[in-house]
């Protein structure tokens, strides 16, 4: 072989190796699914809050599709909520009982799909303003919330709704806090992995707490 | 690292078999040479706090050009990939938002220098130099959580102080051997996570194959 060749050879050896990148293995994927993403409205006094008021069934919105779903593992997903919004100091009540907060809960079957925050709004599995007694209200973001580009197979959402407010704030219900729990729903994570990543979305908003 | 194995071996098998009848390391002075090594990069400063983990994954092609009084001009155009995965944690950003997860984080670089220096005794077997490298660099960085790739990239001025040696593999063989270590530092900067990161350093260690000209 020609030097001039082989020199062309280890040039682009070099570029093949130069060009290496590191891909995580399909395990670091499969970790890598677990996303916590929480966002709430700076503006809000969440200490002013007292109450709280939370759904009989998850939103179950799949992709042109949608149901209320009260599984078991539906009622440990709403128990784990309600524990730990107790814990930070809200007492729970009934929609009928005048409660300060509102807390919607969805879980998202879709795959590969752009959405916008908010587009889940109009299923009509998704409890709207008139369930919290605000007929004529509408939802709305006070914040820019984090735009999520792909909606994996089972991201689960829970909407925070300020409804002691919402006289005041010109027939909007506020979404004052919002998490995104994101890809559990595949069969590589439990229900375990859910709950506790539903306690992580509360740590990581320290100023959600009554007192 | 097995692609790595098998260059470094193709290497040792250019060893010329036929030398010169001088028994002296003198032999000719090369006109110019050509070299493409394979680089490893330690990342420093800022970019060490980015990524802290050493590159393997780089290279770069350079000629030199002797000219009287064995003053060295050149060029040099290289490349580096860095990649560093970090553990689920919660990071927190400007207005409410929260995210726990873990990442991968990697940056890119491709430095082109004008090189300038000295070569000492060119037409010995072994002929150290010493160059200073002044050029432009563009930079990207990624930051990847599941599907979402965060990223940045800029231009920016580099300067490069270089030490190395060209090893003959016979006194008038064309081919040779190059080593090298580098310091680098450039101008680009980026912020990620309400954190500055500016002025990008490194050390690099090569090592390659040079093409020597009459």
């Amino acid at each position: 072989m020609k030097r001039q060749h082989l020199f062309i050879i280890l040039l682009l050896g070099m570029l093949f190796i130069g060009s290496c990148t590191f891909y995580p293995s399909n395990t670091e994927l499969n970790e890598e699914q677990l996303v916590d993403i929480t966002k709430y409205d700076v503006t809000a006094d969440f200490k002013s809050f007292n109450t709280f008021a939370i759904v009989d069934s998850i939103s179950v919105i799949k992709n042109n599709d949608s149901s209320h779903v009260l599984t078991p593992e539906a009622q440990q997903i709403l128990n784990r909520i309600i524990q730990n919004m107790e814990t930070r100091g809200y007492t729970r009540v009934t929609k009928d009982e005048n409660p300060d907060l509102a807390i919607n809960v969805s879980v998202i079957e879709v795959t590969n799909v752009y959405y916008y925050p908010g587009w889940y709004w109009t299923y009509w599995g998704y409890y709207d303003p008139y369930y919290w007694g605000y007929p004529g209200y509408y939802y709305w973001y006070p914040y820019y919330p984090p735009v999520i580009a792909y909606y994996s197979t089972g991201t689960v959402i829970i909407d925070l709704l300020d409804l002691k407010n919402a006289p005041i704030h010109d027939n909007k219900l506020y979404l004052i806090w919002t998490a995104y729990i994101r890809a559990l729903m595949n069969y590589n994570h439990s229900m375990e992995d859910l709950l506790e990543n539903i306690d992580q979305c509360f740590i990581q908003t320290p100023v959600l707490r009554a007192n | 690292m097995k692609k790595i194995f098998i260059t470094i071996v193709l290497l040792g098998l250019l060893m010329p078999t036929v030398y010169s009848q001088e028994s002296s390391g003198q032999g000719f002075k090369p006109h110019s040479y050509y070299s493409l090594d394979w680089s490893i990069s330690i990342p420093l400063g800022d970019f060490n706090e980015f990524i802290s983990i050493t590159s393997p994954a780089g290279g770069s092609f350079s000629g030199k050009y002797i000219i009287p009084q064995d003053i060295v001009l050149g060029f040099l155009i290289g490349w580096n990939n860095y990649y560093e995965k970090f553990a689920r944690a919660t990071y927190y950003f400007e207005d409410g938002l929260a995210v726990t997860a873990s990442h991968y984080r990697y940056s890119y670089t491709i430095p082109f220098l004008f090189m300038m220096g000295y070569q000492f005794k060119p037409q010995n077997i072994i002929s150290p130099f010493f160059t200073l490298g002044i050029g432009g660099d563009y930079m990207e960085q990624h930051i990847i959580i599941q599907n979402w790739d965060f990223y940045d990239d800029q231009w920016g001025f580099v300067l490069t102080p270089e030490i190395g040696a060209l090893i003959k593999f016979g006194p008038f063989s064309h081919w040779g051997a190059e080593i090298k270590a580098n310091y680098w530092f450039n101008t680009n900067s980026f912020s990620f996570v309400n954190k500055d990161y500016n002025l990008m350093q490194g050390i690099n260690f090569s090592v390659g194959l040079s093409y020597l000209v009459r």
